[in-house]
């Protein structure tokens, strides 16, 4: 009978068969009450021993072990729950020995988890019998902290918040199956069933108590063609820290065509409140989604720019100088005529200041996440000037240590998250400032030749053949407040600031 | 005598300044206080300028023993976990003890950080190691205790304490000298919330606490609210204090460890176990180590130390 032949492969069982062969023979060998003792004749089946030694050390696991220490009366105090979601913890120090006396409430250790120091005490009176752990060893909550054996006629183990299954339920309890690494919880007459519609059970989504398998879940599985619902739930017991390894036994399964997926556990979610910087962000940025932004967007010809650079780099081995500089010197050059960029709103829009420093704001992917400090006044620096403080504030955002004065007082602000990737963006404006830039990576690419005499037509034959050259060319998007600033002055804005790059002449001697 | 152990919604506010004393009285009412369930205690203190050590902490490695000395600085190891602290009179010490099943250390944490933000216009917020910080900077630590009846988290909050008295006690040279399991501090850049905010006061911060707790706990009785002189309870706690004090607590109580020092090029390690020197591992003949072993290491630290001199 199948019922007979799980009993033999798992001993947890065994008091269900007991129960059951009861009502069937009455003269059955019941004062035999020790467990693992087995008084059935056949095994109809090989059963390795591994399969067992799971079976029993999970029984040692489950409110079924109360049963046992009531015979033998050594109680496994375990490491009940801390709180505030502790799994974890340091032993610290022991107050007490093998062999000594405790009663309860007595002293047994002091843990520590990240700052709180907590002083287990004993639940019992006995005598302890073994300590688990050493001093500096970490324990796990829900696992045996020490064995206690109990004083001869004393109270009887209370029930704790530990074990989750109360002694009312004997049938359901966890069988062993095919790939035991996920606990599946299915009654035999399930399982059965399971084995003659050719189901696993690993593919099936259990509905009942505990993520348990029931008879409707298996005929809603069948009668579904692809079932990609089908993983197995696994029961979140807090007295059932150790995954069993998988047993040998192996159920034989006629090969049919796979239609079902194949089995997954699936990946917890992970859960954090939003903190820090990271919440900081969520307050601007919802209040900047306030403000009516437009974009323009146009690229700029760096190539001047880059054998500028590229001079500089071979007379002095030691200045290192970037682009950004660069960038934000003729910023501030081209702001001079257009000050309504460089302006603040005031956040019902009513008021408008003209900024008189040009503080440049630089966004930056800082240790703390995205920060925008900004360089002072950079309409009275030089380029090199600028790309020392771009450089110090750029070194104290990697240790996270930007003061206030470097992240307040913005008035304009450049995003260079072409040094990541990237052409076209829409950057958000970051108020109360009224535009933004974001520059996108300098790539070669090929233009056509644009003859500076007049002579050159943009029509006709010239279209299928013309000479070309290859440039460094940077994308920019701007971004700015519609309330206050038109297309039309950011254009102009934008094709002054792409003058003086084109030509750094300009922007060397202007200074 | 009797009254100040009462249960229910209360604030005490400690008059010593002695670090010893306050962390005895801490304890002293957390044990013998009747808790009731839903019901907080608010204890407010300070010190005069004092290291304080976790339980489980190494004071040599933690701080500039030298330096406490010469300056006078209490030492000082407080009964919860957690890392080393500096105190002075600018620095506030918040305690609030509950029953075990009311223990919430973010929920303190939280009220904390939302009657500050809104008084003072402040910017605080907790992080998952339990810490208040300012931006990116610190300016609380937390610890607790467990009990099986009570429990008590306590931190610290830096109004306008001096931050390089601060920075040059916790300094210690020790710290790579020492292998050992004790419970490392992790160290943050401090701020004062002075600094943020300069009309934040001690005086203003503690009124602004004590109003704000009683509302907290949804208590129409805001009049339990006292200063306590600690000495008039000597009696009862003096147990306590008298551990606090002694140099078995202060310093026997530090985890095994090892400390290594370099004498004439070559290393020597000296365990340590309990506060005594158990074994000494190096060349023998450059060291006389019957002068070392057996005796209580911080008896004889100012003579190790003149061996890495030399």
């Amino acid at each position: 009978m199948m019922l007979g032949r799980y009993a033999h492969n798992n001993a947890a069982l065994r008091c269900v068969t007991f129960s059951l062969r009861m009502l069937q023979r009455p003269s059955s060998s019941f004062s035999q009450t020790a467990p693992f003792i087995y008084t059935f004749k056949k095994q109809t089946n090989i059963v390795p021993i591994a399969s067992l030694n799971n079976s029993i050390s999970h029984f040692g696991c489950r409110s079924f072990s109360l049963s046992t220490s009531r015979l033998s009366s050594v109680v496994q105090f375990k490491l009940a729950d801390i709180g505030e979601g502790i799994q974890e913890v340091e032993v610290k120090e022991w107050y007490t020995k093998v062999g000594e006396h405790v009663k309860q409430f007595d002293k047994i250790c002091e843990v520590q988890s990240d700052k709180a120091n907590v002083t287990i005490t004993s639940r019992y009176d006995g005598k302890i019998l073994k300590l688990y752990y050493n001093v500096g060893d970490t324990a796990k909550v829900g696992e045996p902290l020490v064995d206690i054996k109990l004083e001869q006629g004393n109270n009887i183990p209370v029930e704790t918040k530990i074990s989750s299954v109360t002694p009312e339920e004997p049938v359901e309890v966890e069988v062993f199956n095919k790939t035991p690494s996920v606990n599946l919880l299915a009654t035999p007459a399930v399982r059965r069933m399971a084995k003659e519609l050719q189901i696993s059970l690993n593919d099936v989504q259990g509905t009942g108590k505990d993520g348990r398998i029931l008879k409707e879940d298996l005929l809603n599985y069948k009668s579904e063609t692809s079932s990609p619902s089908a993983k197995a739930m696994s029961t979140p017991l807090k007295s059932t820290p150790i995954s069993p390894p998988p047993s040998p036994i192996t159920m034989k399964q006629t090969p049919t065509i796979k239609t079902q997926p194949p089995s997954t556990t699936p990946v917890a979610d992970r859960n954090e409140p939003i903190k820090g910087i990271r919440k900081a962000m969520v307050k601007t940025m919802t209040q900047a989604n306030t403000v009516p932004h437009f974009t323009y967007s146009d690229e700029y010809d760096m190539t001047e720019l880059v054998k500028l650079r590229q001079q500089l780099k071979k007379q002095s081995k030691d200045i290192k100088i970037s682009y950004l500089p660069f960038i934000i010197k003729a910023c501030s050059q081209a702001l001079n005529n257009y000050s309504i960029l460089n302006a603040h709103v005031d956040a019902k829009c009513e008021n408008i200041t003209y900024k008189g420093s040009h503080n440049i704001g630089i966004a930056m992917d800082t240790k703390d996440g995205l920060l925008v400090p900004n360089i002072k006044n950079v309409q009275q620096l030089s380029i090199m000037q600028i790309a020392n403080e771009l450089n110090r504030l750029q070194q104290l955002g990697k240790v996270g240590k930007l003061s206030t004065t470097d992240l307040t007082g913005g008035t304009f602000s450049l995003s260079n998250i072409g040094a990541i990737g990237g052409t076209y963006a829409v950057p958000v404006l970051l108020l109360p400032e009224v535009a933004i830039g974001a520059l996108g990576k300098i790539a070669r690419r090929v233009v056509p030749d644009e003859d500076d005499d007049e002579n050159s037509s943009s029509s006709s034959s010239d279209d299928d053949y013309c000479s070309c050259r290859v440039r460094s060319i940077m994308t920019v998007s701007w971004s700015a407040d519609h309330r206050v600033v038109d297309g039309a002055t950011m254009a102009r804005f934008s094709n002054e600031l792409k003058y003086l790059l084109e030509n750094p002449l300009q922007l060397l001697i202007s200074q | 005598m009797q009254s100040i152990l009462r249960g229910g919604n209360r604030v005490l506010i400690s008059k010593s300044t002695n670090v010893y004393t306050n962390l005895a009285l801490e304890r002293y009412l957390a044990e013998n206080i009747k808790h009731q369930p839903k019901t907080r205690l608010l204890l407010l203190w300070r010190n005069q300028p004092c290291v304080v050590v976790g339980r489980y902490q190494n004071p040599f490695a933690e701080s500039d023993i030298k330096y406490l000395a010469e300056k006078q600085i209490d030492l000082a190891r407080r009964y919860s976990g957690g890392g080393t602290c500096y105190h002075d009179l600018g620095n506030l010490n918040v305690t609030i003890v509950t029953t075990r099943e009311d223990y919430n250390r973010k929920k303190n944490l939280h009220w904390i950080v939302n009657t500050l933000n809104e008084a003072f216009n402040l910017t605080l917020h907790v992080t998952d190691r339990d810490d208040i910080f300012l931006d990116t900077f610190k300016v609380t630590g937390s610890a607790s205790r467990l009990e099986r009846l009570y429990a008590y988290h306590h931190f610290t909050l830096l109004i306008n304490s001096c931050l390089n008295d601060l920075r040059r006690s916790l300094k210690s040279e020790d710290q790579i000298k020492i292998t050992s399991k004790a419970t490392p501090s992790v160290r943050s850049s401090v701020l004062n919330l002075a600094d943020r905010n300069n009309s934040i006061t001690y005086e203003k911060t503690i009124a602004l606490l004590i109003e704000k707790f009683f509302q907290w706990n949804n208590e129409k009785n805001t009049t339990n609210c006292d200063y306590i002189d600690p000495l008039l309870y000597y009696e009862q706690m003096k147990d306590f204090e008298n551990e606090l004090k002694s140099q078995k607590f202060l310093y026997q109580a530090t985890p095994p460890f090892v400390y290594t020092v370099e004498h004439e090029k070559q290393p020597i390690e000296i365990s340590v176990s309990n506060g005594i020197i158990t074994d000494i591992k190096g060349n023998d003949s450059i060291i006389d180590k019957k002068n070392f072993l057996g005796q209580l290491f911080h008896a004889v630290y100012h003579n190790i130390q003149k061996l890495n001199k030399t």
